[in-house]
């Protein structure tokens, strides 16, 4: 066991080893990628490839994970601020920055064994599980939403792990064609919806522990949660009810064949 | 270029399961799996196996000099799932030991034998032979226009839990 991951040995003698082989891509460094690349590069995962077009901004400084003031002057990219913090405590960590839209070259999400993804929107998430279920990559999603109530603000958020052959999020009942079809109809409109530190800190850490369960799993009898909603308001997280209609059931949507490139010549 | 190989705990329980199966005559099973495949970076090409395809009892051939003999019966259902289904294919057998097996003289002798025929009818795609242990796995991978296989260096069993092989 590595010396720096000592204290942390009860997850597996070679847990070590299982965290440092791992290629661990994450999608959208904002409020909560930055914190779950944080929180990977403590645990030793090894190997990142780290996808958002975007450069940090005055706004981004209330919830961007190790990012500065200089960060805002310089319009540092964020996935040089999330290798920045890698580094700075894993150093020998492999840290590929992607700073365009994943889609762009979709065989870096396909080369991954686990996938994290932070994005905003319900299409995002669409196509990023279609991906994952297509190369057989399990895919962690969190995202969180503040709205606003007649008589205050309702902090909500969600932890789905997709996984291959299991419940995906139409299964689930998170996704499904109406929703994306009417925020397909809002699409430009969105402007910069209301965010907050410490609800993303609270998914991201439940989707790194989800990630731990998976690959190193320290409590046998344990399956990695697959559907946990959040609750802002009273600061409670729970599995969601949904589940209990899943059990046995196989997932209809993403046929077990339907993998790898379809137009492999 | 390097190969990986991307499966489901549950496709690989099944494959175990069938191959501890006893035989009337023969020693051991074989069988073959289907796969769909993709390039994937920086893997190189990555091959998903999604059907497992057993060998019927009565396409083996009684030869006691090896533990397993498949007759023609055998690989030309396999050819004709290949031809059909645009699939490639890898033979699967098991040694019955802990920790990663390889490929025996035999082995080697055989599937390098019958392995190049899918090209016949998929000459587009990768095929290949597994050899599993009952904690680990190992595999030979054809690529199109090469003569030698490539040793498949990774191996990632999807399901709970993750299970990743380097090699």
């Amino acid at each position: 066991m590595t010396d720096w991951l000592l204290r942390q040995s009860f997850l597996g003698a070679n847990s070590d080893e299982m965290f440092s082989r791992c290629r661990v891509g994450v999608i959208g460094l904002g409020g909560g990628g930055s914190h779950i690349v944080q929180q990977l590069a403590h645990l030793g995962v090894g190997n990142f490839v780290l996808f958002d077009p975007d450069h940090v901004e005055e706004t981004n400084l209330n919830r961007l994970v190790g990012a500065t003031k200089k960060d805002v002057a310089r319009a540092t990219p964020k996935t040089t601020v999330s290798r920045r913090l890698i580094k700075s405590i894993n150093p020998n960590a492999q840290v590929l920055r992607v700073p365009k839209e994943w889609q762009e070259d979709g065989r870096l999400v396909a080369g991954c064994d686990v996938v994290f993804g932070c994005v905003d929107t319900y299409i995002a998430r669409e196509e990023i599980e279609r991906v994952c279920r297509r190369f057989m990559i399990p895919f962690i999603d969190i995202g969180m939403d503040v709205i606003e109530l007649p008589d205050g603000y309702l902090i909500s958020g969600q932890m789905i792990l997709s996984m291959p052959n299991e419940p995906c999020m139409r299964c689930l009942g998170f996704l499904n064609e109406e929703l994306l079809a009417q925020e397909a109809a809002r699409y430009g409109a969105a402007g910069g919806r209301p965010q907050v530190i410490w609800p993303n800190g609270i998914l991201a850490s439940a989707a790194v522990g989800t990630f731990v369960q998976l690959v190193t799993p320290w409590r046998r009898s344990l399956k990695p949660s697959l559907y946990l909603e959040y609750d802002g308001n009273t600061q409670a997280m729970r599995p969601s009810n949904r589940l209990q209609h899943l059990v046995g059931k196989q997932c209809t949507h993403f046929p077990l064949d339907d993998l790898g490139d379809p137009f492999w010549q | 270029m390097k190969i990986n190989l991307r499966m489901s705990r549950k496709l690989l329980l099944q494959i175990h399961q069938d191959l501890a199966r006893p035989h009337p005559f023969a020693f051991e099973r074989v069988g073959f799996l289907a796969c769909k495949v993709a390039e994937t970076k920086p893997l190189g090409v990555t091959v998903f196996p999604y059907q497992y395809l057993q060998v019927e009892d009565e396409d083996y051939l009684n030869d006691v000099g090896v533990g397993a003999m498949m007759g023609p019966a055998a690989i030309r259902k396999a050819l004709q799932f290949a031809y059909k289904s645009d699939v490639a294919m890898f033979h699967a057998h098991i040694h019955d030991h802990y920790g990663p097996p390889w490929f025996s003289d035999i082995d080697l002798r055989e599937t390098n034998n019958f392995v190049p025929d899918f090209w016949h009818v998929r000459p587009t795609f990768p095929h290949g032979a597994l050899i599993l242990s009952r904690d680990s796995l190992s595999g030979l991978c054809w690529m199109p226009g090469r003569q030698k296989p490539l040793r498949i260096s990774g191996f990632n069993i999807v399901g709970f839990p993750m299970t990743f092989i380097r090699q």
